[in-house]
C-alpha cells in the first residue's frame, strides 16, 4: 500500500513536470568568462534554462526554496505568499491569517525566508514587520520595528528582505536602512546593527569636494556621508551572511560572519560582476539577489543585463551565463535567485515567471573539482580539472588545479607550465623555487667537484714547486 | 663614428662624477647630439624590454599585446616636453644653456636607467616572488640616481645655484603641464573646427 502511494507520487510528479514547458537543449545565451587580464573569453555555461513556471503573479519580489523542496514566492502585488510543491503544483497561498484571534493580512510582502526546520518568515513590508509561520502556514508571531536608544531619530524601518540562521537570529535589510543589517535575537528583540557597509572612498572624496563649494542651504539638504544600504540577503549553512549591497558601496556583494565581520575572500579583483572597463553594453553590474549552495558556491543575478555570475568560496569567477530578453530562458527583470534541488531558480518580476536552470556537465565538473581541491585531494581534483579544461580551454582555475597536483607529485617543471597557463604568479613562484633548487643541486655538485679538484691541483702544484725550489737551493748551496 | 662612441662612453664617467662630467660635457665638448639620441633610443628600448622580458612572476603585462608607440609615449613625450619647457623657462631666468645643451644633458642624465633596468630585467627571470624586493630596490635606485643627475646636469648647463635649480625644476614641471594642456586644447579646437567645416560642406552638398 505504502509502496503504491510512493509510485503514484512519483507518477504525479512526473506528470507535473511534463506540464512545465521543457526547453530545448540549445543554449539561448552567450556565456563567457574573464581571464587574468579581464578579457572576456567565450565559455560554456554552468547552468542552462531547463523549464519555466508561470503563475498568476503580480510584481513578485522574492522567492526561497524550503528544505523539503517547496518553493515560496513573495507575490508582492497580490499581497500574498504563494507556496509551490516540489512538483510545481500549487500547495497553497497565504494572505490572511488569524493573529491572536484577530483576522490579519499581509501587505506588500517583499521577502520570504524558510529555515531548515521549515519555518516561514515573511518580510511584511508595508505593515513594517516580520511575520513567522510554522510548516502548516499557521501564524506564530509578528516582530515589529526595532526599539532601542541607539537608533537614529530619522530611522524608518522598511523590512524588505529577511533571513534567519540556525540559532533563530533574524536578519532584516531594507531600503534606506544604511545603519547595517538589523539583527533580532531568537526572541524577536532588537539586538544590534551588523556589517555596516563601507562607502567607496572615491564617493567620499568627491562628496567632500562638492561640500566645499556648496551653499549652506544646499549642504543642509544633503544627508551626511550616506553609507550604502543592503538590497538583499542570504545565509549559508554555517550562518554566514551573503549580501547584495547598494549602489555607492565599494563592492556590490558582501559576505559577513555572524558578528558582521567582512569575510569575503577575493582573488585578483573583488566579485563585481562585469568589469566596468570592459564596456559590455554599459556600466557596472547591479545585482538583485544572491544565493549560496552547500558547496560554498554563490550565484548573484544581475538586473540590467540579466546575467548570473557564479563564484566559488574563494571569490573566483566560475561562470557567467544567461541574458536579458523576453524569450524563454531570458530575464526581463530578475528579482530573486535561489538554489533548489541542485538547480537554480530565478524569479522574474516583470514576467511573473520562475525559470529553472539545470546544472550542465561543465558546471557539475567545476563544483566537483573545487570540492575535491578544498578537501586537499589535489590529485583527484586534477583529474576532474583536466576534463574541465577540455570543455573550456580558457578556464584558468583548471590549470591552477592541475599545476597544484603536479607540484605535489614533485614535477616542478611541468607544474610551472600549468601555473603559467593559469596566470597564477604566486604558485608559479613556488614551483619555480623548487625547480631552481633541483637544477642548482644537480649543477652545484658538479661545479663544486670541479672547484675542489682545481683547488687540490693548485695546492699540490704549489707544494711541489716549493719543494723543487728548496731542492734546487740545496743543490746550489752544495755546488757553492 | 669613433668620436660618437667615445661620447657615448662618456655617459659612464658622468654617472660616477656628475659635477665634473657635466662640466666637461658643456665646455669641453665631450658629449654630442648623436650620442644623446642614442642614449634616448637606449632608454626607449629598455622600457619596451622591461615590459616584455621581465620574468613571468613579476610581469603583469599582457605580453602578447604590445604597441611600441604606446610604450614610447612614456619616454619621448616627457623628454621633449621637459627639454622645451626647461629651455623656455631658463631663457627667461638667465640660464646659460642652449637648447642643444639641455637636450644633451637631459639625455645623459637618463643613462643609469637602461644601465640598471636591463640587467635587472634579465635577473628577474631567475628569482622568486620573495626575492622580488631586490628588483624594486635596484629600479628605485636607478630612478633616484637619474633625478640627481638631471638636477646636477641642469645646474651645470645653466650655471645656477642649487636652490635656483630646484626652483626651476619645479617650474619646469608646471610648464610641462601647461604645454600639455594647451596642446590638448589646441587639438580639441582644431578637431571642432574641422568637423564644423565638414558639416557645412556636407550640408551644402545635400542641399544643392
Amino acid at each position: 500500500m505504502r509502496r503504491k502511494t510512493a509510485v503514484l507520487g512519483v507518477l504525479s510528479a512526473l506528470l507535473a513536470f511534463a506540464a512545465l514547458p521543457a526547453m530545448s537543449g540549445a543554449a539561448p545565451n552567450e556565456s563567457y568568462n574573464y581571464d587574468f587580464f579581464q578579457n572576456a573569453d567565450p565559455a560554456p555555461p554552468a547552468y542552462m534554462p531547463e523549464s519555466i513556471w508561470e503563475g498568476d503573479l503580480k510584481d513578485p519580489e522574492d522567492l526561497h526554496a524550503g528544505p523539503d523542496g517547496k518553493i515560496y514566492i513573495a507575490d508582492t502585488g497580490n499581497d500574498r505568499i504563494v507556496v509551490l510543491n516540489e512538483d510545481w503544483s500549487v500547495y497553497g497561498t497565504l494572505s490572511e491569517f488569524m493573529n491572536g484571534g484577530e483576522p490579519d493580512r499581509l501587505s506588500g510582502p517583499r521577502g520570504v525566508f524558510v529555515t531548515a526546520d521549515n519555518r516561514l518568515y515573511v518580510a511584511d513590508t508595508q505593515n513594517g514587520r516580520i511575520v513567522e509561520f510554522d510548516e502548516r502556514l499557521e501564524f506564530v508571531r509578528a516582530i515589529g520595528a526595532p526599539e532601542s536608544d541607539i537608533l537614529r531619530k530619522e530611522f524608518t524601518y522598511i523590512p524588505s528582505k529577511v533571513a534567519v540562521d540556525r540559532t533563530g537570529r533574524i536578519f532584516v535589510v531594507g531600503p534606506g536602512m544604511y545603519d547595517g543589517i538589523v539583527e533580532f535575537d531568537a526572541q524577536g528583540k532588537f539586538d544590534s546593527f551588523i556589517g555596516v557597509n563601507k562607502v567607496n572612498p572615491f564617493t567620499r572624496i568627491s562628496d567632500l569636494f562638492w561640500r566645499r563649494i556648496m551653499t549652506r542651504e544646499q549642504r543642509a539638504k544633503m544627508a551626511l556621508f550616506i553609507p550604502s544600504e543592503f538590497l538583499n540577503i542570504d545565509l549559508n549553512e554555517q550562518g554566514f551572511i551573503y549580501t547584495v549591497n547598494g549602489l555607492n558601496s565599494d563592492s556590490p556583494l558582501g559576505i559577513y560572519n555572524a558578528n558582521g565581520v567582512d569575510i569575503m575572500k577575493t582573488g585578483r579583483a573583488k566579485p563585481v560582476g562585469d568589469y566596468a572597463d570592459n564596456g559590455t553594453n554599459g556600466g557596472k553590474s547591479t545585482f538583485a539577489d544572491i544565493a549560496v549552495n552547500g558547496r560554498g558556491f554563490y550565484s548573484a543575478v544581475e538586473t540590467a543585463r540579466g546575467r548570473i555570475f557564479t563564484y566559488d568560496r574563494e571569490g573566483r569567477l566560475m561562470s557567467i551565463y544567461s541574458r536579458s530578453g523576453d524569450t524563454q530562458g531570458a530575464f526581463k527583470h530578475p528579482a530573486a535567485i535561489d538554489y533548489w534541488n541542485d538547480r537554480l531558480i530565478v524569479l522574474d518580476k516583470a514576467l511573473g515567471r520562475v525559470t529553472v536552470l539545470g546544472k550542465t556537465e561543465y558546471g557539475e565538473l567545476i563544483e566537483q573539482a573545487v570540492g575535491l581541491y578544498e578537501e586537499g585531494k589535489f590529485k583527484e581534483a586534477a583529474e576532474v580539472w583536466k576534463k574541465v579544461s577540455r570543455l573550456n580551454a580558457n578556464f584558468e582555475p583548471a590549470y591552477a588545479g592541475i599545476g597544484k597536483a603536479l607540484l605535489g607529485e614533485g614535477d616542478a617543471k611541468e607544474a610551472m607550465k600549468y601555473f603559467k597557463l593559469a596566470n597564477d604568479r604566486e604558485q608559479y613562484s613556488n614551483a619555480f623555487k623548487k625547480y631552481r633548487k633541483e637544477v642548482l643541486r644537480n649543477v652545484f655538485g658538479r661545479v663544486m667537484n670541479i672547484l675542489l679538484l682545481a683547488a687540490a691541483a693548485v695546492f699540490v702544484y704549489r707544494k711541489f714547486s716549493a719543494l723543487r725550489r728548496r731542492v734546487r737551493g740545496e743543490e746550489h748551496e752544495a755546488n757553492a | 663614428m669613433k668620436r660618437t662612441l667615445d661620447q657615448l662612453a662618456y655617459a659612464l664617467y658622468i654617472i660616477r662624477r656628475p659635477f665634473d662630467g657635466f662640466w666637461n660635457l658643456k665646455y669641453d665638448g665631450r658629449g654630442g647630439l648623436a650620442a644623446a639620441l642614442i642614449l634616448i633610443a637606449l632608454l626607449s628600448f629598455s622600457f619596451v624590454f622591461q615590459r616584455q622580458a621581465t620574468g613571468f612572476i613579476f610581469n603583469y603585462n599582457e605580453i602578447d599585446r604590445l604597441n611600441v608607440f604606446q610604450q614610447l609615449r612614456y619616454v619621448l613625450i616627457p623628454f621633449v616636453l621637459f627639454c622645451v619647457a626647461n629651455w623656455a623657462l631658463t631663457t627667461l631666468m638667465d640660464g646659460e644653456g642652449k637648447f642643444k645643451e639641455i637636450v644633451v644633458a637631459t639625455a645623459y642624465a637618463t643613462a643609469p636607467i637602461p644601465l640598471v633596468t636591463i640587467p635587472v630585467t634579465i635577473v628577474s627571470n631567475f628569482i622568486t616572488l620573495e626575492e622580488g624586493a631586490l628588483l624594486y630596490l635596484f629600479n628605485q635606485l636607478a630612478y633616484f640616481w637619474f633625478c640627481w643627475l638631471l638636477l646636477v646636469g641642469n645646474m651645470t648647463v645653466h650655471q645656477y645655484s642649487m636652490t635656483k635649480t630646484v626652483f626651476t625644476m619645479l617650474l619646469t614641471f608646471v610648464g610641462m603641464g601647461v604645454i600639455l594642456f594647451i596642446g590638448l586644447l589646441f587639438f580639441n579646437l582644431i578637431e571642432q573646427v574641422v568637423s564644423f567645416a565638414v558639416t557645412i560642406y556636407k550640408e551644402l552638398k545635400f542641399r544643392l
